[in-house]
């Protein structure tokens, strides 16, 4: 199986007043082989990229150049193997490559700035029936990610840094049928995580419970390590430039708990219900400080938590489907004494979703979607700040703002309705779909950002809006 | 008004919804789920009882904005001349006043452990004050500002002066070639620095580059970007205190920031702004 797929608008686009600097690729292929009726091996490749190219511009001029790509490469050997009746396993070699590029070419001068992020895995996981009802999972995941981020201006390198994480994990689960009621799932992820020399147990328990005949009751607990962070101030509603790193022997990796508690309800063979609940602690999030540097102490160590409530109504066949999905949450972090909603806190959380076939084997989507806007400091006063040119006694000065605190007002409520037709069908070898969509389409005006234009007195506040209504058609081969 | 007819629709929504919850009751609730499902009522009244909450979590009163004293005052190592700038912040939505943001009557003293100097306001230049007596800024000195503002709490910093250094690399006189390797610019450690700033300006055209290079490093690349046209530049060099790197690393756009963590790492008890101070050493080159 293979298929490769490129966005096309900057083409169509190319010789317009409207020009439209941004397209993306991408293609995976994957080949898989019975090399005995007990084993089997699959060979999987990906690729893709997205690429932003912009033209810089002063007075009709060219000065400038911006050339952004970022993307990922993977490819990945599972070999998987029957070895008696009871015991099974795979085996998985795998390569990924995540990489940001960033080239700056301004006034005959150059910038370049690359993160890539290499991971090799070696990972094994096995099964073994015990008893008809009862399972040992185990296995192993063995991982090195190398970090190398390099800034260089002109034939100049800046910065150049190359950092190799190693995360060695092993894991044993038991799933296990107590009775035709009650399901178990207990296990262990013990890891090591070096540079840093950081140990994680990791447990975890889950336990599903059927009540009634339609009706069953979940609860899980658990810990999850994260070994992985990016660079942020944690308020930027735009990363530009994704720098990933690991935390290295100065900070410990992110820790986060879960407790889940949930039930599941089958109302008809094609209609459900679930609803969820969950509080989730986090330990050591890493924020940049904004007065740091990049030497030690560069991060503040915070805490955080997150809780709510999940419905879902779900129709899954018949003529019509759809679904209704809400989430009631609350997100809290706390860093160096300030307690806070981050940006993606979002109390509300609404998702319609209505599925349907039509004539002449057409299929419609439509999908609408809404929720509390974003917390946002907000821009409350200005002032004039004043700043010394070192030359004498001769001093320039700007206009800056003071915000409120992070999370001391909120965007809009967010809404948009989206609609997607499509139609199938088989050219002789070949999988083809062509489908037409149009997103926003009542084209509601979803708040950005707020801008100050301070030229004006007194300022005034001018809204940055998401997309507009966006049609777009589409050819999709499959071969 | 209008903010009240839709706390009152929503208060209307919310009992008819709660009627309808309770007539529930009386039927199985699986059945009447089933009835709803079939009808597509449950999906119209979800809708609309949640849009009402939602709407209700966007509105909020708008933040008690209180307008603070902004204090700016840089002492430079070897100079006298020392300023201080007085002026008020302001609401954001707010006119400028036509007699500026400047204040004028206020009382301000700098000392040292053997000295106290007062200010005075400079004729003709709101908000700005002079030592009355010369203020000779001397290295390693740990000087004091208090100020009194009518009706405001006194405002209170301090600042230890770093000390002097000198520039090894360029040398006065030296050309430096853009198309060549980027020359480097070395200078020696300043005690009580915590971080340089760089300024390259040309003495022909306007072409100015300055940085804030955020570090205790003594060295810094001289790259083509920074540069102009062929001619006279001066670089100068200057190693400043926490308080003003702090104040410079503050940010200079429209993201500037001033949340209760920033307030009380700020240099200035009682107001914003910043009392800084530094060294600074120039070098003059030419550039092909």
């Amino acid at each position: 199986m293979a298929s490769i797929r490129r966005t096309y608008f900057d083409q169509l686009l190319k010789n317009t007043k409207f020009s439209f600097p941004y397209y993306f690729y991408d293609g995976m292929g994957k080949v898989s082989l019975d090399l005995t009726a007990k084993s089997n091996l699959a060979v999987a490749g990906l690729f893709g990229e997205d690429v932003f190219n912009y033209t810089i511009k002063e007075d009709d001029e060219d000065v400038g150049d911006l050339d952004m790509r970022w993307g990922n490469r993977g490819l990945s050997v599972k070999w998987l193997q029957y070895l008696t009746p009871k015991l099974h396993g795979e085996v998985l070699f795998a390569l990924s490559n995540f990489h940001t590029d960033m080239n700056l070419t301004f006034l005959k001068s150059t910038s370049d700035f690359r993160d890539e992020v290499i991971d090799y895995t070696v990972k094994g996981d096995f099964s073994y029936v015990l008893a008809p009802k009862h399972t040992l999972d185990f296995g192993f995941d063995a991982k090195n990610i190398t970090f190398d981020f390099e800034v260089k201006m002109d034939t100049l390198t800046i910065l150049n840094e190359v950092d190799t994480a190693r995360i060695r994990t092993f894991y044993l689960q038991d799933k296990w049928e107590l009775n035709p009621l009650c399901f178990l799932q207990i296990g262990i992820r013990p890891t090591y995580f070096t540079p840093g020399s950081h140990f994680r147990w990791d447990p975890r328990l889950g336990l599903k419970y059927r009540v009634a005949t339609n009706t069953t009751i979940n609860a899980s607990f658990g810990f999850y390590s994260q070994f992985l962070t990016t660079v942020g101030n944690g308020e930027e509603l735009l990363n530009l430039f994704d720098i990933w790193l690991s935390p290295g022997e100065d900070y410990a990796p992110g820790l986060s708990k879960h407790y889940i508690l949930g039930m599941e309800q089958w109302i008809s063979n094609n209609f459900n219900f679930t609803i969820e609940g969950y509080y989730k602690t986090f330990e050591y999030l890493l924020q940049l400080k904004e007065k740091g540097t990049f030497d030690e102490d560069a991060f503040y160590v915070g805490s955080g938590y997150a809780t709510g409530l999940d419905f879902l109504f779900k129709k899954t066949a018949g003529k019509f489907s759809g679904e209704v999905s809400y989430s009631l949450s609350l997100t809290k972090r706390t860093f160096d004494d300030e307690i806070f909603c981050p940006k993606y806190d979002q109390r509300h959380n609404m998702n319609l979703g209505f599925g349907m076939g039509l004539p002449w084997g057409l299929n419609m989507n439509l999908k609408w979607k809404v929720g509390t806007g974003s917390p946002y400091p907000g821009v409350i006063g200005t002032y004039y700040k004043t700043e010394h040119d070192f030359s004498g006694d001769s001093t320039y000065t700007k206009r800056v703002h003071i915000t409120a605190p992070k999370d001391y007002y909120r965007y809009p409520v967010y809404h948009r309705a989206d609609l997607d037709i499509r139609k199938a069908f088989n050219w002789k070898l070949l999988k083809c779909e062509c489908f037409v969509g149009v997103m926003n389409i009542y084209n509601h005006e979803n708040i950005f950002l707020y801008i100050w234009d301070i030229e004006k007195d007194p300022a005034e506040r001018i809204a940055v809006t998401m997309f507009p209504i966006f049609p777009s058609v589409g050819f999709n081969i499959k071969f | 008004m209008k903010y009240i007819k839709i706390i009152g629709r929503r208060f209307l929504l919310v009992s008819r919804m709660n009627k309808c919850i309770g007539t529930m009751h009386r039927v199985p609730t699986t059945k009447f789920l089933g009835i709803c499902v079939q009808k597509g009522l449950i999906f119209l009244w979800i809708s609309v009882y949640f849009c009402g909450l939602f709407l209700g979590c966007s509105s909020k009163s708008p933040y008690q904005f209180e307008p603070q004293v902004v204090v700016f005052s840089l002492l430079i190592a070897g100079y006298s001349n020392s300023i201080v700038k007085l002026e008020r912040s302001l609401r954001i939505d707010k006119k400028l006043p036509e007699e500026g943001l400047g204040i004028n009557d206020a009382e301000i003293v700098v000392s040292t452990s053997e000295d106290t100097i007062e200010y005075a306001p400079i004729e003709d230049k709101s908000g700005f004050f002079s030592p009355l007596d010369s203020l000779m800024v001397c290295p390693l000195e740990t000087y004091h500002l208090k100020i009194l503002v009518p009706d405001e709490d006194e405002i209170y910093s301090e600042t230890i002066v770093p000390d002097t250094f000198r520039i090894v690399q360029p040398r006065r006189g030296d050309t430096l070639y853009k198309r060549e390797y980027p020359p480097l610019m070395i200078w020696t450690k300043s005690q009580d620095a915590v971080s340089y700033f760089i300024d390259i300006s040309s003495s022909i055209d306007t072409t100015h580059f300055s940085v804030n290079i955020g570090g205790a490093d003594t060295v810094f690349p001289i790259l083509s970007f920074f540069l102009g046209d062929t001619g006279k530049y001066v670089i100068r060099v200057a190693a400043i205190d926490k308080n003003y790197s702090d104040y410079l690393g503050e940010g200079s756009g429209p993201r500037e920031r001033n949340n209760p963590r920033e307030e009380n790492t700020s240099c200035i008890q009682g107001g914003i702004g910043v009392f800084g101070s530094c060294a600074v050493e120039s070098v003059q080159v030419y550039v092909k």
